[in-house]
C-alpha cells in the first residue's frame, strides 16, 4: 500500500466534564497538525469516526461540525458509523481515498463524548449496536453478549475468571504507564474477582469504562510523506469483514469469524505472519474480548489465550505485547474514537516514542477494532 | 392474517401471543426462525408457518445485573442462547428456576422448553 501516517494526536481520555465532542476533536486535530508540522490548508479531506453522538449528545451531522471547529471548514467531511469499530472504518476510508488517487493528504479523526448521560442511559445507547428486535428486546446488554461469549469459552476450553482478571490487571498496569489513559492505577486479581457483577461471569473490572476522548491521524501518500516527517509509519494492510449482528446466529460462540477473516486478509496483504507482529492494540471492550482477539489473530491457539495472559506472555516485555496503551480496559473506550486511538498508539510505538510503555525494538504493529459483539471487524497493519 | 405474511412482525406477534412458530421452506423443508426473505439453504421464498416444539438446548447464558432502563425492575435475570430441536438458534430469557442456583441448574446443554411469560418476551425454562 502507498499510505503513511505522518501526524498523530490524542486527547486525555476520561470523564472530561467541561469538554464537548467538537472541542475534543479540535484538540486532537491540533496535536496531529503540530506533530506533522502542517497547516490546516495542507489537509484535503476529513473522515470522522463516531458511534452515536446522536444519542450521547443529541447531535447528528457530525463531520462538518467537527471539521469546522478543528479549523478545517470547507473540506469534504464525512462521518463513519460502525458501532465500536467506527474509528477504524473512518481510517480505512481515509486510506481508500488516498489509494483512489483523489487526495495526497487526509485527516482521520475519531470522537465520542459519553459521560453527559447517566450510566443506565449509556447502557441503552450502546445496546443499539446489537440486534434490536432479537437481542436488546429480550433484555440483553453489551456486557451480557460478551458474558455469553465468556461462558461459552469457559465451557469449551476451561478458561477461568482468574485468567480474565489477568487481562484487566495487565491493562491497568499499562494504563498506569500512559499519561493519556482514563485509569492510571494498578489493580490486582483479587480486586477484579471481588468487584460487583455486571453480567455474570463478568464483573466491573472485566468491562471497559465509559470515557470521553478524541484522536486524530494525518495520512499522506508515501511519496509526499517524507516532506513532513523523517519517521513515516507505513500502513501495509487494511482489511474488513462482517458477520451477523446477532450473536445467536453465529457459527461459533468462542471466536469472532469476521476477525479471523479480516486477520487472514490483512496478513496476506502485508506479506507477514502473526509471528512477525511485535505489538497489537486489540479490542478489549471486555477482558474475554482480548483473550479471543489474541486467538483470532493467530498469536495463540484457540483456548490458549487465557493461559497465555495469565502467564504474562502478553505483557509489554512478553512474547507479543498486547495493548501496551492500556487498551480499551484502562486507556478508556470512547467508542467511535477507539479505532483511531489504537492506530495512534501503534504509530507512537513504531516511532519509538512511547516512553515508559515502549515495546522494545517494535517494527510491525497491528490494530484490531471490533463493532458490536463481532459483526464488524477491521484490522490494520503498520510498519516503521 | 394474510396467508403470505411471513414477516418478522408476524413471528414476534406469535411469540407475544404465546406461540412459537417458524417458517418451513416448501422446497427443502428447512426450518427458519427468525424469518428471512429467502431460505438460507436453498434460496426459495415459498414458506408455510409451522408450530415449533419449543424443545431446545442451552448453548450459553449470562445473568444480567446491570439491565437496560426498560428492564430495570427485573434484574437480576438470565439471558441465554438456545438451539431449538428443529435447528434454529434464538436469544431469550431463561425463566422458571431459582436464579441463585443458576450455576447448578443451567449447565451447558441443559434441556429447555418454550415458556410464554406475561410480558410477551421470548422465554424458555429448564426441564428440571
Amino acid at each position: 500500500m502507498k499510505v503513511a501516517v505522518v501526524g498523530v494526536g490524542v486527547t486525555k481520555f476520561g470523564k472530561l466534564e467541561n469538554k464537548t465532542s467538537r472541542e475534543l476533536f479540535a484538540e486532537a486535530v491540533d496535536y496531529a497538525l503540530k506533530d506533522a508540522d502542517m497547516a490546516p490548508k495542507d489537509i484535503e479531506s476529513v473522515y470522522v469516526g463516531n458511534f452515536t453522538a446522536d444519542l450521547f449528545e443529541h447531535q447528528g451531522h457530525l463531520a462538518p461540525l467537527m471539521a469546522d471547529y478543528a479549523g478545517l471548514r470547507g473540506l469534504p467531511s464525512t462521518r463513519f458509523e460502525s458501532a465500536c469499530a467506527s474509528g477504524a472504518a473512518a481510517l480505512r476510508h481515509g486510506i481508500l481515498a488516498i489509494l483512489s488517487g483523489l487526495y495526497d493528504i487526509v485527516l482521520v479523526g475519531g470522537v465520542e463524548k459519553m459521560t453527559d448521560l447517566p450510566t443506565t442511559e449509556v447502557t441503552d445507547a450502546l445496546s443499539i449496536a446489537a440486534d434490536n428486535l432479537f437481542e436488546a428486546s429480550v433484555g440483553a446488554t453489551f456486557p451480557g453478549e460478551y458474558a455469553m461469549i465468556a461462558k461459552a469459552h469457559m465451557d469449551t476450553y476451561g478458561t477461568t475468571r482468574e485468567q480474565l482478571a489477568s487481562v484487566a490487571v495487565k491493562n491497568h498496569h499499562n494504563g498506569f504507564l500512559n499519561p493519556k489513559a482514563h485509569f492510571q492505577k494498578e489493580i490486582d486479581v483479587e480486586k477484579v474477582l471481588n468487584a460487583p457483577l455486571i453480567a455474570w461471569p463478568l464483573g466491573l473490572y472485566d468491562c471497559s469504562p465509559i470515557s470521553d476522548g478524541a484522536a486524530a491521524l494525518i495520512l499522506a501518500r508515501e511519496d509526499v510523506a517524507r516532506k513532513y516527517t523523517d519517521t513515516p509509519i507505513h500502513i501495509v494492510a487494511s482489511s474488513q469483514a462482517s458477520d451477523t449482528v446477532s450473536l445467536f446466529e453465529r457459527d461459533s460462540l468462542t471466536s469472532l469469524k469476521a476477525a479471523k477473516i479480516a486477520a487472514k486478509t490483512a496478513y496476506e496483504m502485508a506479506g507477514v505472519s502473526s509471528k512477525q507482529i511485535n505489538l497489537a492494540e486489540v479490542h478489549d471492550c471486555f477482558t474475554i474480548a482480548e483473550i479471543i482477539a489474541t486467538e483470532d489473530l493467530g498469536f495463540f491457539q484457540p483456548g490458549e489465550g487465557g493461559p497465555a495472559a495469565e502467564q504474562g506472555l502478553t505483557q509489554i516485555d512478553g512474547d507479543i505485547a498486547i495493548n501496551p496503551s492500556g487498551g480499551l480496559k484502562a486507556k478508556g473506550h470512547p467508542v467511535g474514537c477507539t479505532g483511531v486511538a489504537q492506530a495512534v498508539e501503534v504509530s507512537i510505538q513504531l516511532r519509538g516514542e512511547a516512553g515508559k510503555r515502549q515495546v522494545s525494538g517494535a517494527e510491525i504493529g497491528l490494530t484490531h477494532n471490533i463493532g458490536g459483539s463481532g459483526a464488524t471487524a477491521i484490522i490494520h497493519i503498520f510498519r516503521r | 392474517m394474510e396467508t403470505d405474511d411471513f414477516s418478522i412482525k408476524r413471528f414476534l406477534k406469535y411469540i407475544s401471543e404465546g406461540e412459537l412458530k417458524g417458517l418451513k421452506c416448501n422446497k427443502c423443508s428447512n426450518i427458519i426462525a427468525p424469518p428471512r426473505l429467502k431460505c438460507n439453504i436453498c434460496g426459495s421464498s415459498e414458506f408455510k408457518w409451522v408450530d415449533l416444539s419449543g424443545k431446545s438446548r442451552l448453548l450459553t447464558y449470562t445473568i444480567i445485573h446491570v439491565p437496560p432502563k426498560k428492564f430495570a425492575s427485573e434484574s437480576p435475570y438470565a439471558i441465554g442462547i438456545v438451539q431449538l430441536d428443529e435447528g434454529p438458534r434464538l436469544e431469550a430469557r431463561i425463566t422458571g428456576f431459582d436464579i441463585n442456583k443458576h450455576a447448578q441448574i443451567l449447565k451447558n446443554g441443559v434441556e429447555l422448553v418454550f415458556e410464554p411469560i406475561p410480558s410477551g418476551i421470548l422465554s424458555f425454562k429448564p426441564l428440571i
